[in-house]
């Protein structure tokens, strides 16, 4: 998974802590979410979301392989 | 905007108290009997652990960080099952070679087993990230 919340977050001025912050988790949780190393909830994901004012499929960005669908 | 300060005492804190605990338990394994000096280092080392445990794992009420409730809640559960393993492959291997366990080495082993398998895979879990 890749994210563009690095782009975004300084688009807006915002930095990780202030981020952190308004979405209620740590930095260090940022920075996970930044590198990609981390899958968040659906609640932290909207949250994100909002605050960046962009969607989500625009936020988190999956290789195609982990988006098939079983059958 | 204040830079804030990104030490958390209860990482220090559950570090210490698993100190105190390995140390005895080690002791414990090494003596196989309880004494006055194991009994005082595991109570300080419990004592302590307890006031961090539950921030550690993530379950403080509210809760403050899904990541750490996450990767707590992998480490504790992975740390339960190697610990049950651990221990019933010690009972039965100690059964068939008619070399018995004394209660506080077992006590002493599982107490070890259960925080070293803890602190490690959280360790890990929280340098690495939790995707596949």
């Amino acid at each position: 998974m890749k994210t563009r919340i690095k782009e975004l977050r300084a688009r807006k001025n915002l930095t990780q802590a202030q981020l952190a912050d308004k979405v209620g988790v740590r930095r260090e949780t940022i920075v996970f979410l930044e590198k990609g190393k981390y899958n968040p909830s659906l609640k932290l994901a909207y949250l994100i979301s909002l605050v960046l004012e962009e969607k989500m499929e625009n936020i988190f960005i999956f290789k195609e392989e982990d988006l098939k669908l079983k059958n | 905007m204040a830079v804030k300060n990104n030490f958390n005492g209860y990482n220090a804190t559950i570090w210490i108290g698993s100190a105190f605990l390995m140390v005895s338990s080690i002791f414990l394994m090494i003596g196989k009997t309880m004494n006055d000096y194991l009994s005082v280092g595991m109570l300080l080392g419990v004592m302590i652990f307890m006031t961090s445990f539950l921030q550690y794992i993530g379950m403080e009420k509210p809760a403050k960080d899904e990541r750490i409730r996450k990767i707590g809640t992998i480490s504790t559960t992975y740390s339960w099952y190697i610990t049950l393993v651990f221990i019933c492959f010690l009972l039965i291997t100690g059964y068939w070679s008619g070399v018995p366990r004394t209660p506080a080495e077992l006590l002493g082993v599982t107490i070890f087993v259960m925080l070293s398998s803890m602190l490690g895979i959280n360790t890990y879990l929280n340098m690495k990230g939790d995707m596949e």
